[in-house]
């Protein structure tokens, strides 16, 4: 028997991992057993092919082996010698942003015999009439039923439009290993597409992002749209991240469906809610929406990050926070009022203030980072907040924009606080643009005890 | 000193300290599993390690013996960590030790030290094959190690093109 033979293969993987790259090569060429133990040991390489530089790439990485790879652009005239990569057999993943034909697309899905991940950017490509043709896409199912995942990003509302109606039944019944579905819609103009129809869409939607307005070159703003699909998921309650960003178009004028969206949501894990650019004092999210989706998923939201709207922080109430100490593994919470930056159209109203209450009942043992913008403390809550700070090991705790009324110099008495509690870190104060007579101070702390022990 | 009675696949007995032996991450898990299943705190543990001979049991225990006030290296710890280095830990007397061994013993004791999850031994031993490959062809390769080319049809010539841009520059 030959020596080596008897070594299992972690052992001659060790071995072999002490060559060097080269030597790594050579030892590929003893037998298939190498072969094999280094093929899982030698570094792969990513790979973007273009026509700008094809020769070159061909001559750089044409005999490489290949894990990764891009194809942006690539001639129309697509033959198998126009991907200069010989040997796809370790191809993972490939990317594609070019007009492929489907009969190009299969030849490289087949020759990648290991692919599990296919992006396909398709507004970029312009073969896609071929989607249409049901024989051509026949020819290229084979192909794809090993795929486990795909993505499509950057897709217009046409796009989508599409994609649900063409890929959709592919996906349902000819692709039985796949187990994530993602697309991703930007829009340009004002979108008239109902996206909430996306959670109710089959297999089961795992996450839904909608992003708004995003601010483009300082010239223009898109919304954003990011749906996953956990297609083998056996979740049957539907999402388990929702985050809605900056949506005051897309969500705020489209309250009932929203409510509708939230109220069927059970064991969500991940619930954002907030504004990426600067509001108007009606938006933010009301609590009466909210508080259903807390109560459902009280055993596994573990991160929520919330604006509450302007109408909560003119009422007369104090913000009840015990609502999240019902949460058993809130890891992080995010809480703002929003309304605080256009301070100045309140006029001499001083009743704007929201006081917190009930927020050291939120800092748990499960809780890493709380982060409260914008909300006002009594000096008797925020004594009882810190105390209960003082004895966790929070990762990050920030009170920004907050206040202490009662007391003038709040960031000193904040900060003599801290240290008398044993924290580690103590206040920073900042300078308030706000109007003197509102607030005086705002105070910055920041308590990151976890990272310095 | 608490002594263990370790014997080997040809039945061969030695004895050992406690101490010594869980310098073995298997020896200790054996060690220690006898103890929660004794009623008697004193009995001393017997280990049969039926998968290795005699004379390898003995090298080992030898090679213990001459590293036991090292720290012991996890098993899983990584060649960047410096004491995982097998050339790091490679003294002198380990190069003595293993000078005299034919490749067949050498497998044996590197089987051996991974059954008995001894890091130290391991990585020295498999650092010896390594340079037994460095440096050397394919066909020398096989000839020191015995063995054959399995290679269907035209896949060792195809592996030979795809490795050529490494290889040969």
């Amino acid at each position: 028997m030959a020596y080596l033979d008897v070594l299992p293969n972690e052992v001659l993987s060790n071995i072999l991992d002490m060559l060097t790259t080269k030597e790594k090569f050579r030892a590929r060429e003893v037998c298939s057993r190498w072969k094999g133990v280094v093929d899982e040991l030698v570094p792969f390489y990513r790979v973007i092919l273009c026509n700008e530089n094809y020769d070159e790439v061909a001559m750089r990485f044409g005999r490489r082996r290949v894990l990764s790879l891009g194809i942006p652009s690539i001639s129309n005239d697509y033959n198998k010698d126009c991907v200069p990569i010989q040997n796809l057999s370790n191809l993972r993943h490939l990317s594609l942003a070019s007009s492929l034909s489907v009969d190009a697309m299969r030849d490289l899905v087949t020759r990648a015999d290991k692919l599990i991940e296919l992006q396909i950017y398709y507004g970029h490509c312009t073969n896609w009439q071929y989607w249409h043709d049901n024989d051509k896409i026949s020819a290229l199912l084979p192909a794809l039923r090993k795929v486990k995942k795909l993505l499509f990003p950057q897709l217009t509302l046409a796009d989508l439009t599409m994609l649900l109606n063409s890929w959709k039944p592919i996906i349902q019944s000819e692709m039985p290993e796949l187990q994530h579905w993602e697309i991703d819609v930007t829009l340009w103009n004002p979108p008239q597409f109902n996206f909430f129809e996306l959670a109710t869409f089959k297999p089961h939607l795992r996450e839904l992002m909608i992003q708004d307005a995003l601010h483009f070159g300082g010239l223009r703003s898109y919304n954003r749209i990011t749906a996953v699909w956990d297609v083998k998921s056996r979740n049957t309650n539907g999402l388990r991240k929702l985050k809605l960003i900056g949506s005051a178009s897309l969500v705020i004028n489209k309250t009932p469906q929203l409510e509708n969206l939230l109220s069927n949501q059970y064991n969500l894990e991940e619930l954002q809610l907030y504004d990426s650019n600067v509001p108007s004092p009606g938006e933010g999210y009301t609590m009466s929406i909210i508080e259903p989706v807390l109560t459902k998923s009280m055993e596994t939201l573990h991160t929520i990050r919330l604006d509450i709207g302007a109408e909560q922080v003119m009422s007369a109430d104090d913000f009840d926070m015990e609502i999240f100490s019902q949460l058993a593994k809130l890891r992080e919470l995010h809480l703002s009022v929003r309304v605080v930056r256009y301070w100045a159209m309140y006029g001499d109203r001083k009743d704007v203030l929201r006081r917190i209450k009930n927020c050291n009942t939120v800092i748990s043992a499960t809780l890493r980072k709380l982060v409260l913008h914008g909300f006002t403390f009594s000096a008797q809550e925020a004594d009882d907040c810190i105390t209960e700070i003082a004895k966790l090991d929070l990762e990050k705790v920030e009170l920004l924009r907050s206040s202490i009324p009662e007391i003038s110099t709040v960031w000193k008495w904040f900060s003599r606080r801290a240290r008398k509690m044993g924290l580690k870190k103590g206040v920073q104060a900042k300078t308030l643009y706000l109007p003197a007579e509102f607030i005086g101070v705002e105070f910055y702390f920041e308590h990151t005890k976890s990272s310095t022990c | 000193m608490a002594l263990v009675r370790v014997i080997s696949s040809d039945g061969a007995a030695f004895l050992v300290s406690q101490r010594l032996a869980k310098r073995s991450g298997k020896l200790k898990t054996e060690i220690e599993t006898f103890r929660k299943s004794s009623d008697n705190s004193e009995a001393q543990p017997e280990i049969r390690i039926v998968t290795i001979r005699a004379e390898i049991l003995r090298l080992v225990l030898q090679w213990l013996q001459q590293h036991q006030n090292d720290p012991v290296l996890p098993a899983n710890q990584n060649e960047q960590d410096g004491r995982g280095d097998a050339e790091m830990g490679q003294s002198q007397w380990d190069r003595d030790f293993l000078a005299p061994m034919d490749l067949g013993i050498v497998m044996e004791l590197i089987l051996a030290a991974n059954h008995l999850e001894v890091k130290g031994l391991l990585d020295i031993t498999c650092k010896l094959v390594e340079s037994k490959i460095t440096g050397r062809t394919v066909d020398e390769i096989r000839t020191a190690f015995k063995l054959k080319s399995d290679f269907k049809g035209n896949e060792e010539e195809q592996t030979r093109l795809e490795n050529r841009w490494c290889v040969e520059n």
